[in-house]
């Protein structure tokens, strides 16, 4: 805490101490103060009394005294009555005259003849305060005395009593006044030093809760104790630190997240040009490298799928097998890309007569292999001969060097499900055996498996 | 009755002890001192103004009482006021008197002497002195004793403690010298001061509270105006002569302070001697306030003692 701190504290706590101190030690002081200045007062009246009454009674006027007495009574209204007693307590004079030669008997008023001086007793008159007084009527010297009687008299403290509540009123309104006062003033010094430092660390707390990091805690004017000051400083360096490594952190996360974005574009990148290449290699593994058309394998495959579903649906499908004659005599005359060339060709002019869901394979060497779907054996032959007429009718190069025929030829089997056969492998070797047959019977031809082996031969 | 027993007034002996003892031990004591010294007869001075045969006569009962207590005679010697008392003690014509306060505080500078007590009158062992005027006096416009300069001035004598000492005082404390400011004429009496202010033969005059009461309660009397009221003044002093038995002195204080109107004893014996209601026994700084009174005076070089009466005044 510091000095201002400690200082103001000490101040207001000194100040509240000395304040309820002293407001105590006054309602104390004061209530007893009045109380004793109002017997005081009681008391100097009956002295005042005294003087005169010695007077009488020295010079044995009873009737002055009774006078005196009565007149006292009705001058001050506070006196409730008032008498005279000789030694032996008899009643000389009294305000009340039927007490007239009475021997007073109370307890009171035989001590006070006996001690000789002035004594009083609080106590109550129908109820009310009031104060029970006897003092010497006498004549005194410094050295001596005459006691003449004693006065003996009941004064009212109402008057009193009822000054001393309403200063306990006042006391306590004045107390009340002091605690507000002294409330109000902590209430501003703490909201001044405590609370309104504490709401703004707990908004600045708040503030970065939600996210804004860049939130202070203003300064209090000041005024904050020490304390809060220092945990002020240490808040917003934590919070400036926070905002500093956080800031950092973005700053890697930015960095890399644009790394990782710039990775993963060249890993799509890259799976785009793997896929590709996939796409690539699986075509390649389905296809005939040099004529594009599907290879053995895939021709296998195909018309395996195929004739599943023919013979789930009922539907006819033909297999054509065809040979290049004379290629291979072609091919060492003019050389492989000749005989490449021709090959290709072939493959083009059959993909040019053929549908599109017809398929058409490379089977090995210059044997192609086509599958016809929906397409019964006598469609196929026509299928068959169609592509005959189109090899025949194609121009390739050296073909009348090299060709018997002068002409590229081809030689055609044809097999057919279900009348071939039921599965792959027989609808191809009846296919292969129609075109062995083809090409045994002369080349340049087409034969249909089973009864129709030689139907077409064609014009050369 | 307790009493206490009444210190040696005599400043060059020292002060017995004050000890509790009985009416009859303490006159007993003193009865027999007196005895032992060989005293049965004491002379006692007295004042009086006028008729002092007549003055004897009312005291006589009073001292015939003490004197019986005291196993001695009494004689009463009437003197002449103020400067009396002191030259019949110096004298060595009487053993003891009735001193004037003034009178006393002068004596008691003189010689020694050993102070028995002092009587209470109207209650009281002390009275006042007052400055009064009429009440329709309309010379002058009179706020206070500052203006009463200038104007004749009522005395009673230079040794009258009430009659001047205290006024003359209070007069030099506000400012007006009491011989030189005012026209002082001198009345020897207090009654004859209050007769000169009824009359209008002085602005204002001093008397004492006695005097006043008792003038004032004479219907015939006119209203008077009380100017101004000194402090207490003690009464008169009752003394015997150095050299009788301390023990004669408290003797004589119990006798005396056992006579007072509360007993039908008492009252017989004051029946004659109106306003005295007892006695007390009191020590010599009891007068004091007469010292004090008779500074401011001799401060202004007032020498009461040096003052010659004019004859008839």
């Amino acid at each position: 805490m510091g000095l201002r701190s400690r200082l103001i504290i000490s101040v207001v706590g000194l100040a509240t101490f000395i304040l309820v101190a002293w407001s105590s030690l006054l309602a104390y002081n004061g209530l007893r103060q009045h109380r004793g200045n109002g017997e005081a007062r009681a008391m100097d009246s009956l002295a005042l009394l005294a003087v005169p009454a010695a007077t009488d009674l020295a010079e044995r006027r009873v009737e002055a005294l009774d006078a005196l007495l009565g007149s006292a009574t009705e001058r001050d209204e506070s006196l409730l009555w008032v008498g005279v007693v000789d030694a032996d307590g008899r009643v000389l004079a009294h305000s009340d005259t039927s007490r007239y030669g009475e021997v007073v008997t109370d307890a009171f008023t035989l001590e006070a003849l006996e001690v000789g001086v002035a004594v009083s007793e609080r106590t109550e008159v129908d109820g009310a305060p009031a104060l029970l007084a006897a003092l010497p009527v006498e004549t005194r010297s410094d050295v001596g005395s005459i006691r003449w009687g004693t006065l003996v008299a009941a004064v009212s403290m109402a008057g009193v009593e009822s000054t001393i509540s309403g200063l306990r009123v006042n006391l306590a309104f004045a107390s009340l006044l002091m605690l507000l006062v002294m409330a109000v003033s902590l209430w501003l010094l703490l909201s001044r030093q405590v609370i309104g430092p504490l709401a703004s660390l707990n908004a600045a707390a708040q503030a970065i809760k939600d996210g804004d990091l860049s939130a202070r805690v203003r300064e209090a004017d000041g005024a904050a104790i020490a304390e809060l000051e220092l945990l002020r400083g240490v808040f917003n360096e934590m919070a400036r630190q926070v905002e500093g490594q956080t800031s950092i952190l973005e700053g890697r996360v930015a960095r890399r997240t644009a790394e990782l974005e710039a990775a993963n574009s060249e890993l799509a990148r890259i799976n785009q040009r793997l896929s590709r290449a996939v796409a690539r290699l699986a075509d390649i593994a389905k296809t005939d490298g040099l004529t594009g058309l599907l290879n053995h394998r895939s021709f296998q495959e195909k018309l395996s799928l195929e004739l599943q579903r023919c013979l789930r649906q009922e539907h006819p499908l033909s297999i054509v097998m065809i040979d290049v004659d004379h290629f291979k005599a072609y091919n060492d005359m003019h050389g492989h890309p000749a005989g490449d060339f021709v090959l290709k060709e072939v493959a083009r002019i059959f993909r040019d007569n053929l549908r599109e869901v017809d398929v058409v394979a490379r089977y090995g060497g210059e044997e192609f292999a086509v599958v016809l779907l929906d397409t019964p054996k006598g469609a196929a032959g026509l299928v068959a001969e169609k592509l005959r007429l189109a090899v025949l009718e194609q121009d390739f190069p050296h073909a009348e060097e090299s060709q018997p025929e002068g002409r590229m030829t081809i030689s055609i089997g044809v097999s057919s499900f279900p009348d071939d056969g039921l599965s792959p492998a027989e609808l191809i070797e009846t296919a292969d055996l129609a075109l062995y047959e083809a090409k045994r019977r002369g080349r340049n031809r087409i034969m249909l498996a089973g009864e129709l082996l030689s139907m077409y031969r064609t014009r050369t | 009755m307790l009493l206490l027993a009444l210190a040696c007034t005599s400043p060059d002996e020292e002060a017995p002890p004050v000890e509790e003892a009985s009416y009859e031990e303490t006159v007993s004591a003193g009865k027999e001192a007196l005895a032992e010294a060989g005293v049965s007869r004491l002379r006692w001075g007295m004042t009086a103004f006028v008729d002092p045969e007549s003055a004897v006569e009312r005291w006589q009962p009073l001292w015939d009482h003490v004197g019986d207590e005291l196993g001695v005679t009494i004689e009463l010697v009437p003197l002449e006021a103020y400067e009396g008392v002191e030259e019949a003690m110096r004298r060595g014509e009487v053993d003891g008197a009735t001193f004037r306060p003034r009178a006393y505080v002068h004596a008691r500078e003189a010689m020694p002497l050993q102070l028995v007590g002092t009587h209470v009158v109207g209650g009281s062992a002390e009275y006042s002195a007052y400055i009064i005027m009429l009440e329709d006096q309309s010379v002058r416009d009179v706020a206070g004793l500052p203006d009463l300069g200038g104007g004749p001035f009522g005395f009673v004598h230079p040794n009258s403690t009430s009659g001047f000492i205290y006024p003359a005082a209070m007069l030099q404390e506000a400012g007006v010298h009491p011989l030189e400011d005012v026209e002082a004429r001198w009345y020897r009496s207090h009654a004859g001061v209050f007769d000169a202010v009824s009359r209008g033969a002085v602005l204002a005059g001093a008397v004492n509270s006695i005097e006043l009461a008792l003038s004032a309660s004479d219907p015939s009397a006119p209203s008077m105006r009380i100017v101004a009221k000194s402090d207490r003044i003690p009464y008169s002093a009752y003394v015997l002569r150095e050299g009788l038995p301390p023990a004669a002195v408290s003797a004589m204080a119990a006798a005396m302070n056992g006579v007072s109107t509360k007993s039908a004893e008492g009252r017989e014996l004051l029946r004659a001697l109106p306003g005295v209601n007892g006695f007390l026994p009191v020590e010599d700084g009891y007068y004091d306030p007469v010292r004090d009174a008779a500074e401011v005076l001799e401060a202004k070089g007032i020498d009461p003692d040096a003052l010659e009466l004019p004859s008839g005044g």
